[in-house]
């Protein structure tokens, strides 16, 4: 794993040393100023950046985090104005019962409760506008990302492109709701609770799916569920995101713990596919030789395999290319490690100290920060999101989850 | 279209004309030619009736625009009237309803108001075609400000709170000004404008900041 996201994923690693953390609050106080004053998809852009909790050092989460709670809601007047231009008719003509206020926000939406015919559904309904303003927002966003990610902004471009595309994609209900049905349909016999969605109710600004009771990942954990419980919600994840990947090469690339539930029988439930990952298949094939863990002991291959995902390129200098080829090893091996092991143990603190540690020595050396040149494929952005994601919440459970990485992938044979 | 607007009218020619059928030809006319008709015999010869007959329902062509614009709140105030749900609303979301209402009563005449708007809302005084639009509005206005401060949503102000419905009409106009210029799908943005335009005002209008504002300069003033 690893590329220009990696530098800045890497550079903006937890440092949790209170002189850094003064220093990043000042910092943040900027960024999210700058950022206050945008809305809709810049928001989202926000909140992407403030979902990796322990990736982005704790002064900017915390100010990304008000980002999230600042859209105020649709007035119940737009909602059944909304109703009527796609169902003709109002919320409560449609459903038995309709919820004025709603429940839940979400970045580009609000969720509302309904019942009908006895049966508790979440309608989920669009901010007007939002698909409008992605493409501007994102404009008024890039200074502020060249300056998180310090990255030129020609070569940011084909990263933005890519955040760009994904966005417009979640604002596109109609496509959300086909890839949940076509999702959920696929990993049926994973033993995880999906919604059902519901077509007829359900339009470009409008989807509606079943109301699944349960509890918020962050406030299960607060119930003290016992070490075997959290390792099999861990292991449901886990196993989860694993045939999303290496079988569907499809992935619901937004792993944030409010798209998590737990149901009072104990399992886990995953709600909103607004941001979903299709893997080219070329991309898959480099980017999964990382998992191979003796990759790193073979230098030729291991370089080669760089500049083929363009973490090396042809422009750098001698000293550039050993620089990063020793600092790309280091966070492979790092980061790669879980899928070396039988057995993971996400709870492992040392383990996280090393990877924020080792993200704090690159992001204050001088020779990676003079680089600003785009390392690594756009393909990788969300795949990236995805596992930093997942890795988190397993840290949040403490699960141990067995990752042995499927065989039959191990022995594909190796691109050159 | 002059042959055309003749042959219909002399068919109708028996049938009494209406005041409807006035404001539809003059709009037509306006739109079709992009200016008023030369004369009002003119305009009541191409409709196939007299002058007189004319004056029996309208004084001027600027008397026909005022009407379509007061047909135009009403129209939008009777829906409000018809819809259950309305009464039952607290006063912000019966004027956010308002505004998602007559958003949809003015696209029917969009290409009449894009045409005629500049003309009207660079004018200091209210220009005489506004003139029963505004007052059907302003009364609706206040009525929603009686609401608010009943429902204590709207905090009651010696002197200014007379004039909140003057507020609440220039809002108004704010938002079909930003309609005009919208060129988003199905002018989603301006949805997005009348959720922003509606919470401000209820903002200042609640009690709020603006209060603590003048209690201080009172203070200051009544203790120099």
């Amino acid at each position: 794993m690893g590329g220009n996201y990696l530098k800045y994923y890497a550079k903006k690693m937890v440092d949790p040393e209170m002189d850094r953390t003064s220093l990043d609050e000042a910092n943040a106080t900027d960024v999210y100023e700058s950022l206050s004053q945008l809305k809709g998809s810049a928001l989202k852009v926000a909140q992407m950046m403030s979902m990796d909790q322990n990736v982005l050092p704790k002064a900017y989460t915390d100010k990304f985090q008000m980002a999230q709670y600042n859209a105020p809601p649709l007035s119940y007047p737009l909602v059944v104005k909304t109703f009527k231009k796609y169902f003709d008719k109002g919320p409560d003509e449609l459903f038995d019962s309709f919820s004025q206020k709603a429940l839940n926000a979400a970045s580009i939406g609000q969720v509302h409760q309904a019942t009908l015919d006895g049966k508790k559904l979440a309608v989920k309904i669009q901010y007007p506008g939002v698909a409008n303003s992605v493409s501007s927002d994102l404009r008024l966003a890039k200074p502020i990302a060249m300056r998180l990610m310090n990255v030129k902004g020609k070569d940011l471009d084909k990263y933005l492109g890519e955040v760009e595309e994904k966005l417009l994609e979640e604002t596109d209900y109609g496509l959300e709701l086909r890839r949940s049905i076509e999702l959920t349909k696929k990993c049926a016999n994973l033993n995880i609770r999906f919604p059902k969605y519901y077509r007829e109710f359900s339009s470009d600004r409008v989807i509606t799916m079943d109301w699944i009771d349960g509890t918020h990942l962050s406030e299960w954990l607060e119930s003290n569920p016992t070490q075997e419980q959290r390792n099999a919600i861990g292991q449901q994840l886990w196993n989860f995101y694993n045939y999303q990947i290496h079988d569907l090469h499809m992935v619901h690339a937004d792993p944030h713990p409010g798209n998590f539930l737990i149901t009072p029988k104990g399992q886990l439930a995953v709600l909103d596919f607004g941001c979903v990952k299709e893997i080219p298949d070329d991309f898959y094939r480099d980017y999964f030789q990382f998992m191979d863990v003796r990759l790193v002991e073979k230098p030729l291959e291991f370089k080669a395999l760089l500049e083929k995902m363009e973490f090396l390129l042809p422009e750098d200098k001698p000293g550039e290319t050993e620089y990063f080829t020793r600092v790309f090893s280091q966070m492979v091996s790092l980061l790669c490690r879980p899928f070396g092991a039988e057995v993971f143990d996400f709870s492992d603190k040392d383990y996280f100290n090393r990877i924020y540690s080792l993200g704090d020595e690159v992001a204050t050396d001088k020779q990676f920060r003079k680089s600003n040149a785009a390392r690594g494929s756009k393909h990788g952005i969300y795949i990236n999101r995805t596992y930093f994601g997942l890795y988190n919440i397993l840290h949040l459970l403490g699960a141990k989850v067995k990752t042995k990485v499927p065989s039959d992938f191990l022995n594909m044979p190796k691109a050159s | 279209m002059a042959t055309k607007t003749k042959s219909t009218s002399k068919a109708s020619s028996k049938t009494k004309v209406t005041p409807k059928r006035i404001m539809d030809s003059y709009t037509k006319y306006l739109l079709l030619e992009g200016k008023q008709p030369p004369s009002v015999f003119k305009f009541a010869d191409d409709l196939g009736i007299s002058e007189r007959e004319f004056y029996t329902h309208f004084t001027s062509f600027d008397s026909i625009e005022k009407k379509i614009w007061e047909d135009l709140m009403n129209e939008t105030l009777h829906a409000l009237e018809k819809d259950s749900k309305y009464a039952n609303f607290n006063a912000r979301e019966k004027l956010l309803s308002f505004y998602y209402t007559h958003i949809e009563v003015l696209k029917g005449k969009r290409s009449f108001i894009m045409m005629r708007w500049s003309g009207l809302k660079d004018n200091m005084k209210t220009p005489e075609p506004l003139r029963g639009y505004k007052d059907h509005f302003l009364k609706y206005a206040k009525s929603i400000i009686v609401d608010g401060i009943n429902g204590d949503e709207i905090k009651e102000r010696t002197f200014i709170s007379d004039r909140y419905n003057q507020a609440l009409w220039l809002q108004l106009l704010f938002v079909i000004d930003y309609w005009i210029k919208d060129t988003s799908t199905d002018f989603e943005q301006t949805d997005a404008a009348i959720e922003k335009a509606v919470n401000l005002s209820f903002e200042l209008l609640s009690e709020s900041t603006l209060d603590r504002a003048i209690d201080f300069v009172k203070f200051l003033w009544q203790t120099k």
